[in-house]
């Protein structure tokens, strides 16, 4: 768990499509806890986070959700972008 | 110029050597989609919409089961009625049920093209017989094809609601996204100098030379068997197992060939078709596209409209930034917004910046990804503004753009930092390179433009065996599209310090190698080349363990050098044992030598390309020719030269195609009127100069070579370097592409 609450950034379209706001403020342990948090306050969320929803944590994406918050300040939310 | 601080000293990275799959290739012996064959096979046929916009009342096939030879029909009533689930295992997420949907229609058609219905017959003449004689009757529907159109009050509803949006009104709308910060409106507000423009486009292709075909073989036992080209082969198994219902295990799909995809065959179309065909008849199933069949139903890059405003001081520092665009989504919800969003205005250090773009449903194909996917349309608009701006502020459009480049630090769009980017180093390469102040003749102009994709990086498995000779085996589940097979090979040759010739690369099916992401998103030399270099170690160190308990010395005391462990201290000092020693006689040392690499590669890296172009216009016709081009791009390292250089010039080929003639043209009852290669027009080799390429290394710090993607980035700026270039030669702005003869001829000539 993180020694204070993480900021949590939704960039859009995730703002409007599940939460409504901006900026949210949640404990987390991993990555993992973090996604199943933010479905509790946007239902719905966790079933699209592996498909359209890269992880930035402080900073830098971040693909292995296992990784730890402990000393993390804030992630932020964002569209994963495809390639060709 | 900025010379690295160090020069490393490569055995195999960064050289040209033969490509091992360049002599199949050559004389023909390559088998690619349409060369496979099974024992048994039946020949598929789609029968598929005539309309454009239709709701399907009835399917009568009775005729067509009739006839002698037919052994089997299928509709979308065969495929299971699936839920919503989001999947990302091609390029972009799609519900499977739309996936589903696209390969047979269910209620509705939605693009003239879409499959309605399949055969399989004893041959291919019989299919397509019989795929006429299905009756089908139809009530044909509004449809809409135009961006504006299809936003517009009273514009047909593509889905009935739109989806994702059931508490707004319903629209054609599929996907927004805005992302920004600053004060755009003040900052432009008190701009010493502002430009602002629409551009548009419409569809084009990606123009892959090979159509789409696959072998489908589903036995009574569950079990089944596919043989295709793509992107991915376990992104066909996924996405075809989820249509049918059916565990992933099931299906082996084994790849073929790939003659171009560039993000195209990133999904599956005909797949689960022949599935359904074959478990219908009991024997394996063949079905392919025709050229119209691709350009009719699989998926283009989107048109688009594009307004933007930019905003600078009297010294160039550039203020505010506003991009607002629309993509075409097709008759499905498409991905390209977000990374047009990403990708329009994030090579510039702006304070103030918004960028926002909506996917529009309409009754055209699906889009799909290509090269670098939304990001050469926006990127159009900002470049061809920037040089608008430019000659405004009575600027050098290079110093312009030198004067606000984006660095290692600096914020995207998305408010996340840049790495360790090469945008500077390719501009000042650009700048010294000899092409920027060539003399130009009459009637010619120079134009330039730089822009950048993200990349990615993501799953990739490697196998890397050792034979009992001492070659190597390095087998990926990565189709190889631009090289893969010789820069795997490279990458493993290096860490084990053998020649080349000393390791073979072969991909492998579904069943016989771990997940691997499909080779799109630059990602291919990047990730799973990440996993060849793990395998490649992990291989060095077993070698090494394995000599040490043969000479029974301490593991630390062998070192690999030269290709042989070499006993470094003790009575054995001095001792050498090659590969093919070492593995001649695995069996009496632990067995066989074999390390898999399977990961998740993280820290990848955009790129950057900067370009200049020359052009001559004929005042007569309006028809534009390409004289001279160079291509700089930072491309991390050169794992293969040539094959870097063949993937730049690749994109700015298809770059200038996209400029200058290639469009989709549709009738006013919806339907596509050039859907093939005479009509259809993409650039030749006789349209093109030799395209020069400098390769710039920024390395990828978190790649053990450095590595970035390079393969869409080429694609990016030349939309706007051929139309700064014409702007140059003629004075005229062109805002809407293709910039085809008849457009120039217009803008020439407008006052008559």
């Amino acid at each position: 768990m993180s020694a204070s609450p993480l900021r949590i950034v939704i960039m859009p379209p995730f703002d409007k499509e599940f939460f409504g706001v901006e900026r949210l403020s949640i404990d987390a342990g991993n990555l993992f806890e973090l996604i199943e948090k933010l479905d509790a306050q946007g239902p719905g969320f966790a079933k699209i986070a592996r498909a359209r929803v890269h992880l930035a944590v402080d900073g830098v994406l971040e693909t292995d959700w296992t990784r730890l918050l402990a000393d993390v300040r804030e992630v932020i939310v964002l569209p994963r972008v495809g390639g060709g | 110029m900025n010379a690295p601080d160090k020069i490393e000293t490569f055995r195999h990275i960064g050289t040209r050597p033969v490509r091992p799959d360049g002599v199949d290739k050559v004389t023909g012996k390559a088998l690619y989609g349409t060369d496979f064959k099974a024992p048994g096979m039946l020949w598929g046929a789609i029968l598929r919409s005539p309309h454009p916009h239709a709701r399907i009342l009835s399917i009568d096939t009775r005729a067509a089961e009739k006839l002698a030879g037919v052994k089997a029909v299928a509709t979308g009533r065969d495929l299971p009625t699936l839920e919503s689930l989001v999947m990302h295992v091609g390029e972009g997420a799609s519900d499977i049920v739309d996936v589903s949907h696209n390969c047979l229609a269910f209620d509705k058609v939605l693009y003239e093209g879409h499959p309605v219905a399949a055969v399989a017959a004893t041959t291919p003449e019989l299919a397509r017989e019989a795929a006429v004689l299905i009756s089908v009757e139809y009530e044909v529907l509004p449809h809409v094809l135009g961006l504006d159109e299809a936003l517009a009050d009273d514009a047909p509803l593509i889905r009935e609601p739109a989806r994702g949006r059931s508490d707004e009104k319903p629209s054609n709308i599929a996907m927004d996204v805005t992302m920004g910060r600053g004060d755009v409106e003040a900052a432009l507000s008190g701009a010493a100098a502002v430009v602002e423009g629409r551009y548009t486009m419409e569809p084009v292709h990606q123009g892959y030379i090979e159509p789409h075909a696959c072998v489908a073989s589903w036995n009574g036992d569950g079990q089944a068997q596919i043989w295709c080209s793509s992107q991915g082969h376990f992104m066909v198994r996924s996405l075809t197992a989820s249509v049918l219902a059916i565990p992933q295990s099931d299906i082996r799909v084994t790849p073929l060939e790939i003659g171009g995809g560039f993000g195209g065959k990133t999904t599956v179309y005909l797949e689960p078709v022949a599935m359904i065909l074959s478990r219908k008849s009991g024997r394996p199933v063949r079905l392919g596209m025709s050229r119209e069949d691709v350009f009719r139903a699989t998926g283009p890059a989107p048109g688009a409209i594009i307004d933007v405003r930019l905003g600078a001081d009297a010294d160039g520092t550039l203020v505010a930034a506003e991009v607002t665009f629309k993509y075409h989504s097709g008759a499905f919800a498409a991905n390209d917004a977000g990374a047009g969003v990403s990708s329009a205005i994030g090579h510039y250090r702006i304070a103030n910046t918004r960028v926002s773009g909506i996917e529009v449903l309409c009754n055209r194909p699906a889009a799909k990804a290509y090269r670098a996917p939304g990001a050469p349309q926006v990127n159009f608009a900002v470049e061809s503004a920037i040089d608008e701006l430019a000659i405004k502020l009575g600027m050098d459009p290079l110093e312009l753009r030198m004067k606000n480049a984006a660095m290692p630090g600096d914020l995207q769009t998305s408010g996340l930092p840049w790495g360790e980017i090469g945008w500077v180093q390719c501009l000042e390469a650009a700048k010294a390179h000899p092409h920027l102040s060539a003399p130009l003749g009459p009637n010619q102009g120079r134009g330039i433009a730089g822009g950048y994709w993200g990349n990615y990086g993501g799953p990739s498995t490697v196998n890397l065996s050792v034979a009992e000779d001492g070659t190597f085996t390095v087998a990926t589940g990565s189709p190889d599209i631009g090289g893969s097979r010789a820069s795997m090979a490279i990458m493993a040759a290096e860490v084990l310090e053998v020649p080349y010739e000393q390791v073979r690369c072969v991909v492998a099916d579904t069943a016989s190698i771990g997940l691997s992401f499909v080779t799109g998103g630059s990602r291919t030399t990047f990730a799973t080349g990440m996993a060849t270099v793990e395998a490649a170690r992990e291989v060095k160190r077993l070698l090494c363990e394995r000599a040490a308990r043969t000479w029974q010395v301490p593991a630390e005391d062998v070192e690999w050098r030269e290709g042989n462990a070499v006993c470094t201290s003790g009575e054995k000092l001095g001792s050498k044992m090659s590969a093919g020693e070492i593995a001649g006689s695995s069996i009496h040392s632990g067995g066989p030598i074999t390390a898999t690499s399977a990961l998740s590669a993280q820290g990848w890296l955009p790129g950057f390309g900067f370009h200049i172009c020359d052009v001559e216009v004929d005042q007569e016709t309006g028809h534009v020719s390409i004289v001279r081009y160079t291509a700089v791009q930072d491309v991390g390292r050169a794992i293969h030269a040539d094959y870097v250089e063949g993937q730049i010039q690749g994109g700015v080929a298809q770059g200038i195609g996209w400029a200058l003639n290639e469009t989709y043209i549709y009738n006013g009852e919806g339907k596509l009127e050039n859907p093939g290669f005479l009509d259809y027009r993409m650039p030749v080799t006789s349209d093109m100069p030799m395209i020069d390429t400098v390769m710039v290394e920024v390395p990828n710090p978190v790649h053990p070579y450095g590595v970035k993607g390079v393969g869409e980035v080429p694609i990016v700026p030349p939309l706007a370097a051929v139309a700064n270039a014409v702007h140059a030669a003629t004075g005229k702005r062109m805002r809407s592409l293709p910039m085809s003869p008849d457009k120039v001829h217009a803008a020439l000539h407008a006052e008559s």
